[in-house]
């Protein structure tokens, strides 16, 4: 199933990269699509998914221990789903070369690509310390390492946003640590997605109410944090018209930060994981997961696009007009091929992960 | 015959050019104006900039922008939400007391230019005399710089293109925008063809950095401001007529 | 004759060219013997016939080697692969030109002065 979407991904790609662009719904107006919401989120989940493995390495959780290697193995795959889609989305993906051989160093981006490979490297050394007896001693010194470069890496990705002056809805620099605490929630909604897929039922029993109450906490973290994002950019940062925008707007971006962010990625999965909705079995921690995962989704679609499609101003106090969609809200509906991309990377995460799952001795033996 | 005879000719006169050229000294050649042909490259002793009029500018006028169109080879292809536009004419209107503006926008080649700070790559990048360009050489498509430019002067290019023209190539998958017509410049122009093009004289080229040209003598007598001022990136590209 | 000897050329060509060229975009060094514009006006001639191959025929004068020696560039994805006169030749107006006047004239009256004045009247009174 995954091997199928991840052949339709490439497809589209090779299509996309054939034609050019212009098949997608991207344009002049809306740079940034369906590809960089999946891309980003999936990068977001992949830090906030090694943080199982911190909590056990790092802050000495005894509990988590046998959990690590699955957290880790996660993080490794999410990230190379993340990055994948990033890169076929290219303009030019066939100069990856020229992307990390030429570097601008005061690009963010620049930064990011090196945080990313760092963090794979630094992922793989961590899950050989868990797998290998011998190198049981350097897990906490490689557990600390990739911790501190995980809260990095979220916070490079926030700031890709954080520091774009043009943009009304961006330049704000609570954007790195909100990342870092979304990842949270995010993450660990993709760990448990992966663990309900591959654990055996008998081993989840054991583990089942401390990971939903962990998950309930990072929930109303990020929910936290985004309201002081949102209010915070309302009320003392200067962007009021664009949170408004966002907000109460009539286009679809309200609908989707308040009826898919909040309600059905935070209010709904809160209070299923609140009633220990059918004693939080493997079925029902998917259903909250997947709940939690399209919430993110829609809330960084809302972000990102929505942030592209409020107008900039010329000159302040001014309405413009022009050929070129200026003071227009520009319109997006993606495409197929955009869509196939994104739904590829999380075939490619999810196919990866499942493939080390049974390869390698990953999961909690169970007890 | 005749038409071969013509190309014949012209192939063994710039084969003997080159010959001369660099057995008596590599770059001798064309000394024209301004322009970096003796092999020195271009300087910061220039600083190239446009001057806009607004209250000269027209509503309605596309001159400009056909202008540009013509010259740097831009055409429709895939419909206004694709197509590159390297020059637009804006029309902006005061919310309260209905003031109405007519000008063109481009790329502003500001001296600290967003688009270069985030350019994974280095591709988008600032010449010495000021120009901001995108070496497509190196760009990988990624359109972050089209993420921070708070003009939106950058286009994307969508679709594979054919019948580019040797002064502007330009390619699928490479990001572009206004080059200042840099292919005129370095020839010795001292004009752009949007400058060119302006039937009411509404916009100047020149060096911001001489005293004594047209421009600054121009800019120092009425003054001049920034689009979107408050962002501070110090643009090559000045506007006249439009509140402070 | 060449810039350069034949087998200089054949050995060297795309160093030239990759040297120039960072020179020409990045510094504004041109009219040098090595760009690649100079080629072009030389080695892309038309045949007896008029007509002038295109840089994915195997007539084009690079294409001829690298196709043999499999070697694939892209430079004429965005450069062009004849001498300027031969394309100022084609009509510009004939290529589908983008009419700016009435793309503005459409935006205008779809999308009317309205929609920054609308938010911002209800930021003001949410703000009271």
């Amino acid at each position: 199933m995954s091997l199928i979407l991840i052949i339709v991904a490439l497809f589209a790609a090779l299509n996309m990269e054939h034609e050019g662009h212009y098949i997608t719904g991207m344009d002049n107006q809306i740079v940034w699509g369906v590809p960089h919401v999946v891309a980003i989120f999936l990068i977001i989940s992949a830090s906030g998914a090694l943080n199982i493995a911190s909590i056990a390495s790092v802050f000495g959780r005894q509990f988590y221990t046998p959990l690590s290697r699955l957290s880790t193995v996660v993080a490794i795959t999410l990230l190379i789903g993340g990055l994948s889609v990033i890169l076929l989305d290219l303009g030019r993906p066939d100069r990856l070369l020229i992307a990390m051989t030429y570097f601008n160093f005061s690009s963010i981006f620049a930064w990011n690509i090196i945080l990313y490979t760092g963090f794979i490297g630094i992922g793989i050394i961590y899950l050989w310390t868990m797998l290998d007896w011998q190198a049981d001693k350097y897990r906490k010194p490689v557990g600390i390492i990739a911790f501190c470069w995980r809260l990095i890496l979220t916070a490079g990705t926030g700031s890709i946003f954080g520091v774009l002056v043009a943009r009304e809805a961006y330049d704000i620099v609570i954007m790195a640590p909100m990342f870092i605490v979304l990842s949270l929630g995010y993450g660990l909604a993709c760990y448990l997605l992966v663990m309900c897929l591959f654990l055996p039922e008998q081993s989840w029993q054991v583990f089942k109410h401390r990971l939903s109450r962990l998950l309930a906490v990072f929930i109303v973290c990020g929910l936290a944090t985004s309201l002081f994002y949102h209010g915070a950019n309302y009320w003392w940062f200067d962007a009021q018209a664009v949170e408004d925008f966002l907000l109460f707007g009539d286009d679809i971006y309200p609908w989707l930060i308040w009826g898919g962010y909040l309600i059905l990625g935070n209010i709904l999965p809160l209070l299923l994981l609140g009633f220990h909705f059918n004693q939080n079995s493997q079925a029902s921690t998917l259903l909250i997961s997947s709940l939690v995962i399209a919430g993110g989704l829609v809330h960084l679609y809302a972000l990102i696009i929505g942030g592209q499609a409020y107008p900039m101003p010329l000159i302040e106090g001014y309405d413009s007009t022009s050929s070129f969609f200026d003071g227009v809200i520009a319109s997006y509906s993606p495409s197929q091929w955009e869509i196939m991309l994104g739904l590829g990377g999380f075939a490619l995460s999810l196919f990866l992960a499942g493939f080390t799952v049974r390869v390698f001795r990953i999961l909690p033996e169970s007890k | 015959m005749n038409k071969i005879d013509q190309y014949r000719r012209k192939f063994l006169g710039a084969a003997s050019a080159a010959f001369v050229g660099i057995t008596i000294a590599p770059g001798i050649l064309l000394q024209a104006g301004n322009a970096a042909t003796a092999g020195q490259g271009v300087s910061d002793a220039q600083r190239w900039g446009l001057l806009i009029d607004t209250n000269r500018c027209e509503p309605g006028c596309d001159a400009c922008v056909q202008a540009c169109n013509k010259e740097n080879g831009l055409r429709s292809i895939h419909g206004p939400k694709t197509d590159a536009q390297w020059i637009r004419k804006v029309s902006l209107k005061n919310r309260k007391n209905g003031h109405v503006l007519n000008m063109p926008v481009m790329c502003q080649h500001c001296a600290k230019a967003p688009c270069v700070d985030v350019c994974p790559t280095g591709a988008s990048f600032k010449r010495a005399d000021g120009i901001v360009l995108v070496d497509k050489h190196t760009c990988i498509g990624c359109r972050y710089c089209m993420m921070a430019c708070p003009y939106k002067a950058r286009s994307f290019v969508h679709e594979k293109l054919t019948d580019q023209l040797p002064h502007a190539p330009r390619g699928k998958g490479t990001v572009e925008s206004c080059t200042l017509c840099v292919h005129k410049i370095d020839r010795g122009d001292n004009t752009t063809a949007c400058v060119q093009a302006c039937p009411h004289g509404a916009m100047m080229f020149g060096d911001l950095n001489d005293p004594d040209s047209a421009i600054s003598k121009q800019i120092k007598s009425l003054g001049s401001q920034q689009l979107r001022k408050k962002l501070d990136l110090d643009t090559g590209v000045r506007y006249q007529g439009i509140p402070v | 004759m060449c810039i350069a000897p034949v087998d200089e050329m054949r050995k060297n060509h795309m160093t030239m060219l990759l040297h120039q060229r960072d020179k020409t975009v990045q510094q504004g060094i041109r009219g040098q013997p090595a760009s690649l514009t100079g080629c072009i006006d030389c080695h892309v001639t038309p045949d007896a016939s008029g007509t002038v191959a295109r840089s994915d025929d195997e007539g084009f004068f690079c294409t001829s080697c690298h196709r043999a020696a499999s070697v694939k560039i892209d430079c004429f994805e965005c450069h062009a692969d004849r001498p300027a006169e031969m394309i100022s030749q084609l009509d510009w107006k004939s290529l589908n030109p983008i009419n700016h006047s009435s793309l503005l004239a459409i935006n205008q009256q779809s999308f009317p002065y309205a929609l920054q004045f609308r938010l911002e009247t209800r930021s003001m009174a949410l703000n009271q």
